[in-house]
Parts: structure tokens; C-alpha cells; sequence
């Protein structure tokens, strides 16, 4: 047996056993989402800092750092300052409305109208996009990790994660994410330890190494950040799309209180700062020192496996193989965990706003049903690139549901027209402006030159958003 | 407000400075990339802001 299956059945089998142990405490449809609300502040941080880091936080972003250096560094600011917003302006108060996500809130407001359907229509989208990108990453990255079949991979990770969800609902799931959290922030400290040994814990070595391998370059944007448009664009879409994600929001619903919610919120903030802190060490330590060792190259001089096998290697360099099983298993768990969150709250919304007042059988089964429609689309499209679904659900995230949820949490003057503008505006820009961009009109169609250069579109997006609100709120009385 | 009006302005300020590259962005401050340093100081700053006690929530 490899070493990174003799980490990850263990882990497997331990949270399968938690997730029974959950189910027997879940026992009705409420309680099914919300763990019994008594998610305290601790536990509540590690899930929603499990929640939010997926393989592309570790892997990902280590290999952003072999591949670009300096840009995975950019990357990671913009993704960081969305937390703050979230302790400050989202957490507390999606607690004290006693709300899911942002379909209820706008319901509580404006009844069972327009925009809780719209709303909904939104937050499934970005979930399910989400999980496609999520579960297509996770076939591929298992194969490479496990030398599994890439629809085996999809499979087990789907069932796997049915467990977690049907079974044992919030309550399964967040202990999940809270254990995968612990994982990854001890697997990235162990990582980095090692790297700064290896360099006689003199950070300067580190880094005159990394300019050794790829010059002083490698610690400023590359050419894909030059412009200062596109950068702010990445950077707005990066903050505000953090909090427009429905499977972030949803955990505010299972703290006790606002004060925990905001807790919560500060835990995950401090653990998210630790990892992208360690990945820094990690990133630059794979970029400085891999080159040397052709073991980890391909016959063409590419990393074997991909870029995103860095950190891997890495760990197969200092640690040896067994250290490298262990990161392997870290990241099958990080890819389980997150795929659950994303299938529980796609099954929430479809539950709870588009088809509500059924038992706990209909939750089960449509979590069943979307995991395994997920997984099928995953298969079929294994061979597409679907990064652009990740863009799209985290412009989404940004252009249409972040507006609507702070203007409803904030704003009295909303409308209910307003919030609907809101949604459709913010949806209908971002989808118009990503297909027009590099990102599809170029890449996807083959078109020559984009008929709009932003590859990001918050910047154009989200004001439109908030301008559609203000327009439309002025012209209807607000109920 | 304070707070609020910090937490949007560090990351927009990082953002245009690395829009912008200034000269001394390329430099090291002794063996750290000023470039990185601006990163770990954003990083830094945004964590102080999100631990800074809130106005109590109810």
C-alpha cells in the first residue's frame, strides 16, 4: 500500500465513523442544517477556514508560486482581505437576521417573492459551477496522487462525500472541514520548517535562491498582471467574491450567536492568513530548490505531473516519501471537505428555497441527486477546460449575490424591485463580460483579440450592481 | 468606520502599487524583496483588522 493511502483510509474511516454518530444525532430537516446551531466559535473557524481552503489554496497555490512566483503572493492578499469584511460587515449580522444565505434574508424582507427565487437561482449556480470545477480538479489530482481512473477518483469522492452529507448533514460536515483544516495548517508548517532548515533558517537564502533559479523577476507581477486594470479588477473580484460565496455564508447559521459568528469568522481569518503565509515559504522553497533534482522533471523539462505537484515534490524532496503521503492524503482530505460543503449547500438552497416544506428523505435525496448529477457532468466534461465555470461562479459571487446581501443587510431603501435588479444586473454583467473577455471570446471561441480586456469583470461588474439597486429602488416605493 | 475604511483601503492600496511598480517595489529591504515585504504587511494589517475587537454583536 502507498503511504498516502496508509494516511487517508485512517481518515476516511474516522470520519465516516463521525459522520454516523452525526446522523444519529440529526433528526429533523431544521437541525439538518444549522448542527443544532451550537457551533462555537473555535470549531466554527476551523470549518469555515476548511470550507473556504480547497487543493487550490495548497497545491494550487504552491504551484502558482513554481509556475509565476510573485503572482501567487497577489492572489493571495486579494483573497485575504475579504475576511476582514466578513468579520466586520457579513458574519454577526447574517447571525442576528437567523438566515441560511442570501435567498432567506431576502425573503425575511420581502416575502416569497422575485427576488428569494432569483436569489436562489443565483447561490445554486455559483454552488453547483463550484462543485463541477471542484470534483473535475479532484479526479485529476487524484490520479496523479493515487494513480487512480479519473472517473473512479470523481466516484469515490462523490460517495464519500454523500456520507458526510446525507448522513450526517452540517453537523458531519463541519467537523469534517474542522479536522481538514487542522491537517492542512499542520502539513503546510511541517512543509515550511523543512524549507527554512534546508536554508539554514536564513529567509535571505531562500530567497537569492529563488532568484538563482529565475531571476529578480520572480518576486514582481508577471506579464499576466501588468495591466493596472485587470489587477484592480482581480483584486475587487478576489475580496467581494469571498463574500458572495454560499457555502462561506452558511456557516454563520450554525453559531449560537452573532459574537460567535464573528468568532468564527476571526478564527478562520487568522488560520487563512497562517496557511497563505507558510505557502509563501513553500511556493518560493519549490521554486528554489526542485530545479536541481531531475527526478521531478518530465523528458520535456516540465514539472512531472503539472505545476501543481510542487509542493508535492517538495515534500517527496525534504521529507521523502512518507511525508509526501501525507501531504497527498491532506489533499484528498481538503478535496472531500470542501466538496461537501459546496454539495450541502447546493442541496440547501434547492431545498430550503426552491422546493421547501419536505422531510429530511427529500433533503438526503436531492443531495443525493445533485452530488451525482455533479459527479456525471464532471465526468463528461473531463476533458473541457472549466476553469472559466470557477471565474464565472466567483464573478457571480461578487457582482450579483455580495450587492444584494449587504444592500439587504444595510440599505433600507432597498426595493424589491431593487434587490432583483441587484441579482439580474449583477448576473447578466458578469456573464456578458466574462464571454466578451480573454478568458472565453479568446481562449474558449478563438476569436483573435477580446471584444473586452478585462479576464476579471468585478470592476465593471459591481458598481452596475449597486447602480442598478440605487435606479431601480428610486423608482418603486420601498414596500 | 475607522476599521471599515482601513480594511478597504489596505488592499486597494496594495493593489495600486503593484499596478503602478514603482522603482523601489524591485529592491530589497536586507535580504527581503520590498515586494514581498508589502504582501506580508498587507497580510499583517488585514489580520490586525479582522482580530480588532468589533462593536459587540448581539
Amino acid at each position: 500500500m502507498s503511504p498516502a493511502l496508509a494516511f487517508f483510509i485512517p481518515f476516511a474511516l474516522a470520519t465516516l465513523a463521525l459522520s454516523h454518530w452525526a446522523a444519529r444525532r440529526t433528526g429533523a430537516a431544521g437541525a439538518f442544517f444549522s448542527a443544532g446551531g451550537r457551533v462555537g466559535s473555535a470549531l466554527g473557524g476551523f470549518a469555515l477556514a476548511g470550507d473556504y481552503l480547497s487543493a487550490a489554496a495548497f497545491l494550487g497555490a504552491a504551484g502558482l508560486y513554481y509556475q509565476a512566483g510573485y503572482d501567487s503572493l497577489a492572489y493571495a492578499v486579494g483573497t485575504l482581505a475579504g475576511w476582514p469584511l466578513m468579520t466586520q460587515l457579513i458574519a454577526g449580522r447574517m447571525r442576528e437576521e437567523g438566515v441560511f444565505g442570501v435567498g432567506e434574508l431576502l425573503a425575511k424582507r420581502f416575502g416569497d417573492a422575485a427576488p428569494r427565487k432569483l436569489a436562489a437561482g443565483v447561490s445554486l449556480t455559483i454552488s453547483l459551477f463550484y462543485l463541477v470545477v471542484q470534483l473535475v480538479g479532484a479526479g485529476k489530482l487524484l490520479g496523479l496522487l493515487f494513480g487512480f481512473d479519473y472517473t473512479l477518483a470523481v466516484l469515490l469522492v462523490t460517495l464519500l462525500t454523500l456520507a458526510y452529507v446525507a448522513g450526517g448533514g452540517m453537523l458531519s460536515t463541519t467537523w469534517v472541514q474542522a479536522i481538514k483544516a487542522l491537517l492542512l495548517v499542520g502539513c503546510a508548517l511541517v512543509l515550511a520548517t523543512l524549507t527554512m532548515a534546508r536554508f539554514d533558517w536564513q529567509i535571505g537564502g531562500l530567497f537569492d535562491a529563488a532568484a538563482a533559479a529565475r531571476g529578480e523577476a520572480v518576486f514582481l507581477p508577471s506579464k499576466a498582471l501588468a495591466s493596472p486594470l485587470e489587477l484592480m479588477s482581480l483584486g475587487l473580484g478576489l475580496t467581494l467574491g469571498l463574500l458572495g460565496l454560499p457555502h462561506v455564508l452558511m456557516r454563520f447559521y450554525c453559531a449560537p450567536d452573532a459574537r460567535r459568528a464573528q468568532g468564527a469568522a476571526r478564527v478562520a481569518t487568522l488560520l487563512i492568513a497562517l496557511v497563505f503565509s507558510l505557502n509563501f515559504i513553500d511556493g518560493f522553497g519549490a521554486l528554489a530548490l526542485l530545479p536541481g533534482h531531475a527526478e521531478f522533471f518530465a523528458e520535456d523539462g516540465t514539472l512531472k505531473g503539472g505545476s501543481n505537484m510542487a509542493a508535492l515534490h517538495l515534500a517527496q524532496l525534504l521529507g521523502g516519501p512518507l511525508f509526501a503521503g501525507f501531504v497527498a492524503a491532506v489533499a484528498f482530505a481538503t478535496i472531500l471537505a470542501v466538496v461537501a460543503g459546496l454539495t450541502l449547500s447546493a442541496t440547501a438552497t434547492l431545498t430550503r428555497e426552491l422546493l421547501p416544506g419536505r422531510g429530511l428523505a427529500f433533503v438526503r435525496g436531492c443531495a443525493l441527486t445533485l452530488a451525482l448529477a455533479a459527479a456525471a457532468v464532471s465526468i463528461a466534461f473531463q476533458q473541457q477546460n472549466i476553469a472559466v465555470l470557477l471565474g464565472f461562479a466567483f464573478a457571480l459571487a461578487a457582482s450579483a449575490n455580495f450587492p444584494v446581501l449587504l444592500l439587504a443587510l444595510y440599505w433600507p431603501g432597498l426595493s424589491a424591485t431593487g434587490a432583483a435588479a441587484t441579482l439580474a444586473t449583477g448576473l447578466a454583467a458578469s456573464l456578458m463580460l466574462i464571454v466578451a473577455g480573454p478568458g472565453v471570446w479568446v481562449a474558449v471561441f478563438g476569436f483573435d483579440a477580446p471584444l473586452q480586456p478585462l479576464a476579471n469583470p468585478a470592476l465593471v461588474s459591481v458598481p452596475l450592481a449597486f447602480a442598478a439597486a440605487a435606479l431601480a429602488s428610486r423608482s418603486k416605493e420601498t414596500p | 468606520m475607522f476599521r471599515l475604511f482601513a480594511t478597504a483601503a489596505v488592499p486597494a492600496l496594495y493593489y495600486l502599487l503593484l499596478a503602478l511598480q514603482p522603482g523601489w517595489l524591485a529592491a530589497r529591504a536586507g535580504a527581503w524583496p520590498v515586494s514581498v515585504l508589502l504582501a506580508l504587511t498587507a497580510f499583517a494589517l488585514l489580520l490586525l483588522l479582522a482580530l480588532w475587537p468589533a462593536r459587540a454583536a448581539r
